[in-house]
């Protein structure tokens, strides 16, 4: 998977909602984008301490603690360059693959 | 049958078996080794022992009472997935995506020789070994220090040299005793062995661990002994 996916994915999560990773976890899974759960705990660390996330410590009924995730303003900035890499890949490999449909109208 | 182990994770109670408790020992240690050389440690190996805990709620059905056994840790340890994947500084190509590999879990355990390098470099360690011990393991420990492969003959010379010496051979053996700390977690246990708590012991045998209950081999839980 290319070098970044994973940290839009997360900071979009986190951006629409206060979520602890579990949640995180939940619609990454679904989403087919992660299949081995470890992975994102480094990650949310290093995000955190690159300043782009903040979390608070909730207590739960019948569970360990759990670190509840929000975004800061700078996460936001990040997240937005991300929007805008995305956007960008998307319409550069669309302009090349959109090719591939043409050339199947023309040998029809 | 086997014994249980009450332990905690965040203030909540387990019961597990005693070997569900040793493999969850190992899978912290191998994690924790990867963190330790990525500098991720942080909060982050205590965040994946809460996410074990939540695992472990569920398997025993929120029920303090159940016991959690070895197959179940497996289980979730597979989940979890392998140490080597979670350092921030692994190229984001190793994260396997559902679709695109039909096998994942193949590839995730073909570690490549890189990947086995010493964690905790350093000289081999004396320590006593009491799982194997006649009187306090301290021969058993010498022998892994010593590099010999059956404690037996250590304990035959400090026999042997304990008739010619009066006290001072049995003077010796107490020295040792007191000096050599007992190996009670793994990560000690691998330093006592080997001299290194290396991510190729605690992941080849996890991987074997999990290829046996895959085949349903039910034999695997004597290895634990040890």
């Amino acid at each position: 998977m290319r070098k970044g996916i994973l940290e839009y994915c997360v900071l979009s999560i986190i951006n629409r909602a206060e979520v602890y990773p579990t949640e995180i976890l939940k619609e990454l899974k679904e989403a087919k984008i992660l299949t081995v759960e470890g992975t994102i705990y480094p990650l949310l660390t290093r995000l955190k301490n690159g300043g782009m996330l903040s979390y608070r410590w909730k207590e739960s009924h019948s569970g360990p603690p759990r670190k509840y995730y929000t975004i800061t303003d700078a996460g936001k900035t990040f997240l937005a360059e991300l929007d805008l890499g995305w956007t960008e890949l998307e319409s550069a490999v669309n302009s090349i693959t959109l090719k591939n449909s043409m050339i199947h109208e023309k040998s029809n | 049958m086997k014994k249980v182990i009450s332990m905690h994770i965040g203030g909540v109670l387990f019961n597990t078996e005693d070997s569900a408790y040793t493999l969850l020992e190992r899978y912290f240690a191998a994690v924790e080794a990867e963190l330790i050389k990525q500098n991720d440690v942080d909060d982050t190996l205590l965040d994946i022992q809460y996410r074990v805990a939540e695992h472990l709620n569920e398997k025993r059905n929120y029920s303090l009472d159940a016991v959690i056994l070895e197959s179940q840790v497996l289980e979730i340890v597979e989940v979890m997935g392998a140490p080597k994947n979670f350092s921030s500084k692994a190229p984001v190509q190793e994260v396997e995506m559902a679709t695109s590999d039909p096998e994942p879990e193949q590839r995730a355990s073909s570690a490549s020789a890189e990947d086995l390098k010493l964690i905790l470099p350093g000289r081999k360690r004396l320590y006593r070994d009491t799982d194997d011990r006649i009187v306090a393991g301290v021969c058993s420990g010498l022998s892994y220090y010593l590099g010999i492969s059956d404690p037996m003959w250590m304990r035959i010379i400090f026999v042997l040299m304990s008739i010619g010496s009066g006290g001072g051979m049995i003077a010796l053996y107490i020295l040792l005793w007191i000096v050599s700390p007992k190996a009670e977690t793994e990560q000690e246990k691998m330093m006592m062995q080997s001299g290194h708590v290396e991510m190729g012991n605690v992941r080849d045998w996890i991987d074997r661990e999990l290829t046996t209950l895959r085949n349903g081999f039910e034999g695997f839980g004597d290895n634990f002994r040890r």
